[in-house]
């Protein structure tokens, strides 16, 4: 495709893209109604709403420590199912082994396991930490194992045939190879983790949005509930593109240093 | 066969007629029965008297129709969106909706505040809690008000680690697993902590007749309360049976309370049971005396005050309630 045509593309999607967001935020206006807070309010009131939260530094100070369980807990789940993906993917009794766990795992409503996390971690720190370990560990570990096992047979044959090193197989062959399912994984695991947050903090013990959002549900104050929610929206997506960036920077790594296409 | 079964059928029929005229004649059901939908809280000690009312009321002919919705602010919502016709969630939470706009107005209250404050027995009095671990639903909504307000009159130096727990049973399991020192429970709770960790726990402060708020609250539209009078009446007239005769045999209610409840220990029913008669958490005359719905009104607002919501005449429509009690001799 020709550089034209490629930017003849993209300001299509841009437009598209502009139109619809001009008719969600053109009807959000229009069936809004913001002569009473406990009203579905129109996008102005709404954007009203979250300037004020935003200008008294009351969102931030929530996002701040909402995100200090999100940090920990999503770090950690890192630290878990990298290593233990990277080896069940390769030693295939440990797959079978825990493969039914994670299915398990990633098909329950995890929301359901709370009162068990608080009846372990009570209403500390480390109990909403364990929320968000639970919610994103599972993607995570799931697709670094099955991203190791389709590393291509001939690169192992390959490896083998020079005598590499183990740490030699898995730096130049297997995590290069299995780098796009992990990415996934972790963009997925990463959009988990952000509910496991909220779900921690509204349902186990009320902290940082949690709080806020319980709050301003139970004041009725439906704008400022909607503000807070677009910005946890945002959060998610701001932290999607970052993975995405990430991913990105990888692949020019993968390809540029490993050959992988 | 045939000529036998219709003669059966027609007997039947003519006895059903004779039995409706008949009926209609004494019971206080109208003409038209009115077909309600009303929302109430999962199944616990405080939601069984206005099962027992809706089930005599079905008896008269109405249908009411139960939804149980486990939120309050969901259920509050569902009001606002005339989902259900009639809701029965706490007057606290009630009240910053009605002055956020919501369009209802109470015309009969179910139970008064039933909160305690239970603590580990090593804690002895206030100052006790000071760096303790105290959990309340939310800080905004009764139980954390009712805490911070005790804390104030009682200790104000005292700094409890106060945490947000919103749903009862979590509160009541964080204690009992130790992750809290203290919790602010409903005494049904309160009195399941004290049975299944036996001395462990006590009774530290009974904010239930500390402060005699308004607990959970019938309301409607005015307009729906306007249509359906008749039911209104009854409803109300059939609620103070009901209390009236919880009060007048309260062995009978533990034994329907231990029916309702199967899932909890028949003892701690039975104790519960008790201290709701005890604390008079089932109001016997509606439950909305003015000075009661303005101490909830100045309890429940927030520190710059409610802006629409002022005196109980906002909230609250008294008309029907006071006929009622008024063709039973007894005033406000």
């Amino acid at each position: 495709m020709s550089d034209s045509a490629t930017r003849g593309s993209a300001r299509r999607l841009l437009a598209v893209r502009a139109v619809s967001l001009v008719v969600v935020l053109g009807a959000w206006q229009y069936f809004g109604d913001d002569s009473r807070p406990i009203n579905f309010p129109t996008a102005w009131g709404t954007l009203q709403a979250l300037w004020r939260q935003l200008a008294d530094g009351s969102l931030a100070t929530a996002l701040a420590k909402s995100n200090q369980s999100l940090l920990l807990g999503y770090s950690l789940a890192l630290l878990v199912a990298l290593p233990a993906g990277t080896i069940a993917g390769l030693v295939d009794p440990i797959r079978r082994a825990i493969d039914p766990f994670l299915t398990i795992m990633i098909a329950t409503p995890l929301i359901a396991v709370v009162p068990v996390v608080q009846a372990m971690f009570g209403l500390s720190l480390s109990a909403r930490v364990a929320v968000v370990f639970l919610f994103a560990v599972g993607f995570l570990l799931r697709n670094t194992m099955v991203g190791v096992r389709q590393v291509d047979a001939t690169l192992w044959e390959m490896g083998r045939s020079f005598r590499a090193p183990p740490f030699t197989m898995l730096r130049k062959i297997v995590f290069p190879s299995a780098l796009p399912a992990i990415m996934a994984g972790a963009r997925l695991g990463l959009g988990q983790a952000v509910s496991g947050m909220v779900v921690a903090e509204l349902t186990l013990v009320g902290f940082g949005i949690g709080s806020a959002i319980e709050h301003a549900n139970t004041t009725f104050r439906t704008a400022d509930l909607i503000a807070i929610v677009l910005v946890v929206m945002a959060e998610g997506i701001l932290l999607s593109w970052g993975a995405r960036l990430l991913h990105r920077r990888f692949e020019r790594w993968r390809i540029g240093e490993h050959g992988f296409a | 066969m045939t000529n036998r079964f219709s003669l059966r059928l027609g007997l039947a029929l003519a006895f059903g007629a004779t039995a409706t005229i008949v009926g209609a004649a004494d019971a206080p059901t109208p003409a038209a029965k009115d077909s309600v939908t009303m929302s109430i809280n999962r199944a616990s000690l405080k939601t069984l008297p206005t099962h027992m009312v809706v089930d005599r009321l079905n008896e008269m002919g109405y249908q009411v129709k139960l939804v149980v919705i486990a939120n309050t602010s969901a259920e509050i919502r569902a009001g606002a969106t005339n989902a259900v016709d009639v809701t029965s969630a706490s007057m606290t939470a009630q009240l910053p909706a009605m002055d956020a706009g919501l369009g209802r107005k109470v015309f009969l209250s179910r139970y008064k505040n039933p909160f305690v404050l239970i603590a580990e027995t090593g804690i002895k009095s206030c100052e006790g809690l000071n760096g303790k671990t105290l959990t309340v639903a939310t800080a905004t909504d009764i139980s954390g008000v009712l805490a911070r307000e005790w804390l104030e009159a009682k200790c104000p130096s005292t700094k409890a680690n106060v945490q947000s727990v919103p749903n009862g049973k979590d509160r009541l399991s964080a204690l009992i697993q130790g992750a809290a020192h203290a919790s602010v429970l409903d005494l049904e709770d309160a009195t399941s902590a004290m049975h299944k960790v036996p001395g462990k726990y006590a009774i530290l402060a009974n904010l239930a007749n500390e402060y005699p708020l308004v607990g959970g609250a019938f309301s409607a539209a005015p307009e729906w309360l306007n249509a359906h009078e008749t039911f209104v009446r009854d409803f109300i007239a059939v609620s103070l049976d009901i209390q009236a005769q919880i009060y007048a045999d309260p062995a009978a209610f533990k034994v329907k309370a231990q029916k309702f409840l199967p899932a909890e220990d028949p003892s701690v029913v039975s104790d519960a049971v008790d201290l709701y008669l005890r604390d008079k958490i089932f109001p016997q005359d509606g439950g909305l005396a003015p000075e009661r719905v303005q101490q909830t009104i100045e309890f429940s607002a927030p520190t710059e005050g409610f802006k629409h919501v002022r005196t109980p005449a906002d909230v609250v429509d008294r008309r029907f309630l006071d006929a009622v009690l008024a063709t039973r001799g007894k005033g406000k």
